[in-house]
Order: structure tokens, then sequence, then C-alpha cells
């Protein structure tokens, strides 16, 4: 290929995927943000959001699309829609987990000195959360590049959706091409995410929020296949299609499909997750930080400590790159149809994203005890595990449980590549346009996602009151 | 592809208005054309699909868009919001598009009138379809009447219950059939015999390995349809076009060689079969 072959073959997916991701992103965080807040400050309101929140994220991304469509038609509006929301939220379960994981004692000390909420959030628990903030910002960037195959779903096109279609049409060679885009998108993007969040100045986060919705507005503005006087119909139009689902089929067939389905959804998500969160440990082991550059050995920086750091940075962000569907469509092929390879599919998509955020919770610190562990003799990896480790763990277990409930919804997506479970009958009910059978299925999604949504809480707060009570 | 490429120039030099407002004034007057997964398709070959969207253009005398979504239902949904004017349906498709939205079936390609479906193994020990009982089984795409519907008729004629006798399982689409009975991760798999025959001459498969053991009976598929709205004029003119044509880059879009006219009472049979199935 010629170089100006090469740019028109990437020329429409590259732009479109900027345009969709940042429209999507845009809709994320601005919505996603102050939901979260909510559910964190608790209270009814607070009860109330959380419920809608796992409703859209129990929701699978092809179903939600598909809705999109109905209401405004096919195009990248419908897309771009359909992922920001399902973003949003993700983005409001995770900044309101992470603001319960987050130490308060600051903006609770402002608060009992008379300062109001906003003030004491602002400057007692903003800051504090500041990193880790940007460090799930980057890992929305990852969900919305990702997931951004679904807009494939409604017409549009992007990197997500060339990636998948080549796969279908066995076009190895475009597959290839495709990936190496996605992964030089993410690996520039962690690059940036990695420098916001240890030396960028504060102000630099907000110009990047506000250049996305720039991008995204202008982008949303451009989408002239959708006349506005469609957006006005699609309260009207969703509200219809959702009523043609009513009532939900539950049938003997369809309850004796969605037990099954439910039971071997609930084994790859469990087998998925666990796999996954084993495999992180060591990847992060390697790429936290103040761990891989030999700063806890106290002999400073070595260039060679970098290298396995360097592979296993590249190695997730590889891993990343490949959307769901395509990380089943690859596992079908090697391990065949079936659960098995949603089972491995989901270990790969988990180590990926667990290592990452494993490696960014050990980064976090506080690094006080382990120096002085340390400087007592004690071996730099012994003070790691003894001194870092534990204050990482609630940070960790917040991110595994969302994890596991995320690949309660991940399955459903694999479903659609014969990898079995709910996801395939929520699937199967879609696209034979059984709207009342599939709001059955999706029903029984929601409640397994609330269920380990619910279990996934109780543990965290476990965790985290038991640190509270050990320091 | 007006439409797309005005997405696209925006993104690009966002901000600029003044260069989106005419484009999208002709945006108002597109028609929209969609094909079906089926035939999905990399980027790349929106161009190669730029001879059938020429003519299209010719005969509605407007600008045409061109989508290639990767789902059967969203189409169906989307030609009954009125967001797509002219689209390409299986003949499964077709028959829930017309159930529920109406759809005006226009022509289809000689072939259709008399499609089959394959059923293909890699195992030397399955020669015919009884050999499958207790064997795993790949069909495409649920909504897919060759790799789906048809293939189930065939077995329960032939005396098997897939959801008792086998294990079977959805992989998509036809060409992940092909790779999976292919490489042998299913014991065998319906095809749509186009799809087969273009995976063979690219050599994505080898046909004695994913060889062919049984070949349906002959069912009618797929089918060029507009929505109810559509304007009689624009239809015929649609027509007249598809059935006038002769020019080989149109022709090889679909792989066709001719196109014939379609009705609504040819999928009679098939309209049976998919109610018996439960598949409507």
């Amino acid at each position: 290929m010629t170089p100006g072959q090469l740019i028109e073959f990437f020329r429409e997916p590259v732009l479109e995927t900027i345009g969709i991701t940042a429209g999507a992103l845009f809709i994320a965080v601005v919505l996603g943000a102050p939901l979260g807040v909510a559910i964190a400050a608790g209270g009814p309101l607070g009860r109330v959001v959380n419920a809608i929140a796992l409703l859209v994220r129990a929701i699978p991304d092809l179903v939600l699309a598909v809705v999109f469509v109905a209401a405004l038609g096919f195009g990248p509006a419908a897309g771009t829609l359909a992922l920001g929301l399902q973003n949003a939220a993700v983005a409001a379960k995770l900044f309101a987990e992470l603001l319960l994981a987050v130490r308060r004692e600051p903006a609770e000390a402002l608060r009992a000195s008379g300062a109001t909420p906003v003030a004491a959030f602002l400057v007692g628990l903003l800051p504090t959360a500041y990193p880790a903030i940007v460090g799930f910002g980057a890992y929305i960037v990852d969900c919305v590049i990702r997931n951004s195959v679904i807009v494939g779903v409604v017409g549009a096109g992007g990197l997500g959706t060339a990636i998948l279609q080549a796969l279908n049409l066995a076009d190895f060679r475009a597959f290839g091409l495709f990936f190496a885009a996605i992964a030089l998108f993410i690996i520039i993007f962690d690059a940036f995410a990695e420098w916001l969040r240890s030396r960028a100045p504060a102000w630099v986060a907000g110009v990047t929020l506000l250049a996305t919705g720039a991008v995204g507005v202008a982008a949303f503005a451009a989408l002239s296949s959708t006349p506005f006087a469609r957006f006005a119909q699609a309260p009207g139009r969703i509200a219809h299609f959702v009523a043609r689902a009513f009532p939900p089929q539950f049938d003997g067939t369809v309850v004796h499909a969605a037990l099954v389905g439910a039971q071997e959804t609930l084994v790859v998500a469990a087998v998925g997750t666990l796999g996954g969160a084993l495999l992180a440990l060591p990847v992060a082991w390697l790429i936290a930080r103040p761990l891989a550059s030999g700063w806890m050995r106290g002999t400073g920086w070595r260039p060679w400590s970098l290298v396995p750091e360097l592979i296993a940075r590249v190695g997730l962000s590889g891993l990343r790159s490949i959307p769901y569907v395509a990380m089943g469509l690859l596992a079908t092929l090697v391990v065949g149809l079936g659960p098995r390879a949603g089972a491995v599919a989901l270990v790969l998509i988990t180590a990926a994203v667990l290592g990452r955020l494993l490696a960014e919770s050990l980064e976090l610190g506080p690094f006080a005890a382990a120096e002085a562990l340390v400087a007592g003799g004690a071996t730099a990896t012994a003070g790691a595990l003894v001194g870092l480790v534990p204050d990482a763990v609630p940070l960790f277990a917040t991110h595994v449980l969302y994890r596991w409930e995320y690949n309660i919804r991940a399955s459903t997506i694999l479903g659609m590549v014969g990898a079995g479970g709910l996801g395939q009958q929520i699937f199967n009910a879609q696209e034979l346009l059984f709207y009342h059978q599939l709001l059955a299925y999706v029903l029984v999604a929601i409640v397994l996602v609330a269920v380990s949504d619910m279990l996934g809480a109780l543990v965290r707060r476990r965790l985290v009151i038991d640190t509270v009570l050990r320091t | 592809m007006i439409e797309r490429s005005s997405f696209l120039s925006a993104v690009a030099a966002f901000g600029t208005a003044a260069t989106l407002a005419p484009r999208r004034a002709l945006a108002a007057d597109t028609f929209t054309v969609a094909f079906i997964p089926e035939v999905a398709t990399t980027p790349s070959s929106y161009a190669a699909k730029q001879p059938l969207v020429d003519m299209l253009s010719r005969a509605v005398k407007r600008s045409v868009k061109l989508v290639i979504p990767t789902n059967y239902a969203a189409t169906v949904e989307a030609i009954g919001n009125d967001s797509v004017d002219l689209a390409y349906f299986g003949g499964l498709t077709y028959l829930k598009a017309r159930k529920l939205y109406g759809v005006i079936p226009l022509v289809q390609r000689e072939a259709d009138r008399q499609f089959h479906s394959l059923f293909i193994t890699s195992r030397p020990q399955i020669v015919k379809l009884a050999d499958l009982r207790g064997k795993q089984f790949a069909f495409g795409d649920v909504n897919s009447t060759s790799g789906h519907l048809q293939p189930v008729k065939e077995m329960l004629d032939a005396g098997i219950d897939p959801d008792k006798d086998l294990q079977t399982r959805y992989t998509g689409n036809h060409t992940a059939t092909a790779i999976a009975v292919n490489g042998g991760s299913v014991d065998a798999g319906a095809i749509d015999e186009t799809v087969y025959r273009k995976l063979v001459e690219e050599k994505t498969i080898d046909p004695a390995k994913a060889r062919v053991f049984f070949t349906s009976r002959p069912f009618v598929d797929y089918v060029w349809v507009v929505r109810k709205g559509v304007d009689a004029a624009t239809a015929e003119a649609i027509k007249k076009a598809f059935l006038g044509t002769t020019d080989p880059a149109v022709l090889d879009v679909l792989r066709a060689t001719k196109y014939v006219v379609a009705d609504d009472a040819e999928y009679e049979p098939l309209r049976k079969v998919a109610e018996r199935l439960k598949l409507l």
C-alpha cells in the first residue's frame, strides 16, 4: 500500500471515530459527573439516580442502539446518543464509587467548620480525587472507543465497526490495520492521560474537556442526516418503542431459555472476572511506576527496569484496543463457539482493564509506610507488599467488583458472536424483532446486574469501613 | 455518500458553519438506501458499490446515501420510521418488514427465486442430514433465511429436531459459519450458497475441508423493497433501472446476472414455514 492509499483507507473510519468518540464522551462526562455526585451524596435522590443509572447500564448496548434508531433513524446521531447515554451511566457509577473510596476526612472537616457542601467538595474532595478521576476519564475513553462498535448497528462507521466487519469477512490484513490504528489511538491517549495525571497542571484537564465538548458539539451539529424535527419526536418514538415490548413474554420456553442463559452468563462472568483479576496482579506489579522504575529499591531510575514495564504497557493497550465483539470472534476462532469462548474473551479483556486500574491504584500511594519499611531494612518487594498494597486493596476491590457487574453485561455483548449465555437470547430476540421476548430477557439481565451491584456495594462498604478502622 | 462525507468534512473542519449550511439543505432531499449485514463490507467497499448508487441516483433524480448497518432489526426499524427509503432484505427479514411496516417488494436477482442453503462439514463420517444427530451445528444469524430458517426446515423434514437432537450455535454470519466449519470448531453448519462460492473462490475456505454434503430445496430469498410512503413513480423508476441494467459494474455489486420483478405472493410458502417455525 502506498502512503496515499493508506491515508485513504483510514481517513473515514478515523474521522468518524474521533467525531463519535468526542460526542459520546462529552455526553458521558457532562451527564455522568453530576449524576455520580448525586449517587455518592446518597439520600432519596441518590437512590433514584442510582437505580436509573443501573437500569441504563443493564440494557445491552445493542438494544439501546436499536431504540435510538427507532427514535432518530439511521445515522451517527443515534449512535452517539446511545453510546453517550450508556457511558454516562457507567461514568456516574465510577465517579460515585471513586468519591466514596477517597479519603473524605478533609471534606468532612471543612463541612464541620461551616463550609458549604459545594466548597467542601471542591476544596476538600476534588483535589484528592483528581488523579483518580483523570484515570477514570481515560478508562471511559477506552470504553467509548471500544464500544463504538455498536454505532455500526445504526449505520454509522468508525474504527470499531471497521474492525468487526473485517473480522466478519475474515479479512485479517484489514483487521490488523484497523487494530493497529485503534491501538495507536489508545496508546497516545494513555500517554496523554498519564501526563495529565502526574505532571500537567489541573487546568489542562478542564481545557481538554472543553475541547472534547467542542469537537463533540461540532460533530453533532454536522449530523445533517438527522433533521431537527426528529429530535423533537424522539421521546415519543422511544415511548412507543418501549410500549410495543409490553407485556414481557414470560412463557415456559422463554423462562427456560432465560434460566439456562442466566446460568451460563454467571459462570462466564465469574470466570472472566476472577481469571482476569488474577492475571492483572502480576501485570499491574510490572506497570506501577514506583515499583517498575526501581524507585522502591532506593536506587533511583534505571533504564533497563523500564523494559518489562513497557512490554506490559503496550500489551495491555493492545488488548484494550480490541472491541469486545471482535475479542469474542477471535476467541471463537481459537476455542470454538460457545460459553468457553466468552470466558476466554472476558479473561483477556478483564486482565487488560484491571491491570491498568490496579497499577493506578498502586501509584496513588501513600508511600510513607513502604518507605519506612525499606529504610528499616525490608526488601523493596516486602516493603511494597506490606506497606503499599494494602492501601490499594479497597480501590482495587472496587474495580474488581465493578468489573464483575460489567462482565455480566459484557457477556450479553459476546452473545452476538455465538458465545452463549443470556446475551445470545437477548441478541436472537432482538434480531427476530420479538420485542416481548426481548423485554423478558432484558428484565432478567437487569435483575442479574442489580443483584451483583448490590452485592458489590455491600462488599465494598465492608472493605472501606475495614480500612478506615485500621488507619 | 453525500451526507456521510458532509458529516466527515464537518468533523474535520468543525466550526465553519458556512460550509455546513448548503450541505445540510442538500441532505434534506436525500434518498437513503440500506443493505442488510448479509452483505457486510469494509469501509473501502463503499466505493465498490458506487456504480449501483449512481444508477439509483439517476433513477430517483436525487442524491443517494448508502448505509450498511451491521444489524437486521435496526434496518427494519429504520425503514419503519422513514429514515431508510430503499433496502435490500433477506427473505425472512422481508417477511418481518412486510408484516410490521408494509414494505413493498420491487425486484430481486434471478437467482433469488431459486435460492439454496448449503450444509457443510469437515467430518468424513457426516454424509447425510441424519448423521448430524448429537453433533455440534452452526447456524449463521438467527434472522437469516439461508443460514437458519431453511436449514431448520430441512432438518425437521428429515426427522431431526435441531433443539433436541443436536447442539446448535449461532455464529452471527455466513463467513463465520464457514470459518468455524473449515477450522473444525463445529462439526457442521448451514450457509448461503453464493457466500460459500465466493469464500471458496477467495481461498478463505478449502472446499475439500468445508465440504458440501447436502443442498436444500430451492426457496425465495433476497429482495429490494421500498418503504410504504415512497411514491409510485419513484418506485417504478427504481424497478425500471434494475430491470434494465446490463452494466457489469452494477450487477457485480451483488453478484447478480440479471434482475427480475419480485412480488409478495411468491413469499407465501416461506411465510408459512416461518410461521410454523415461530420465526415470524
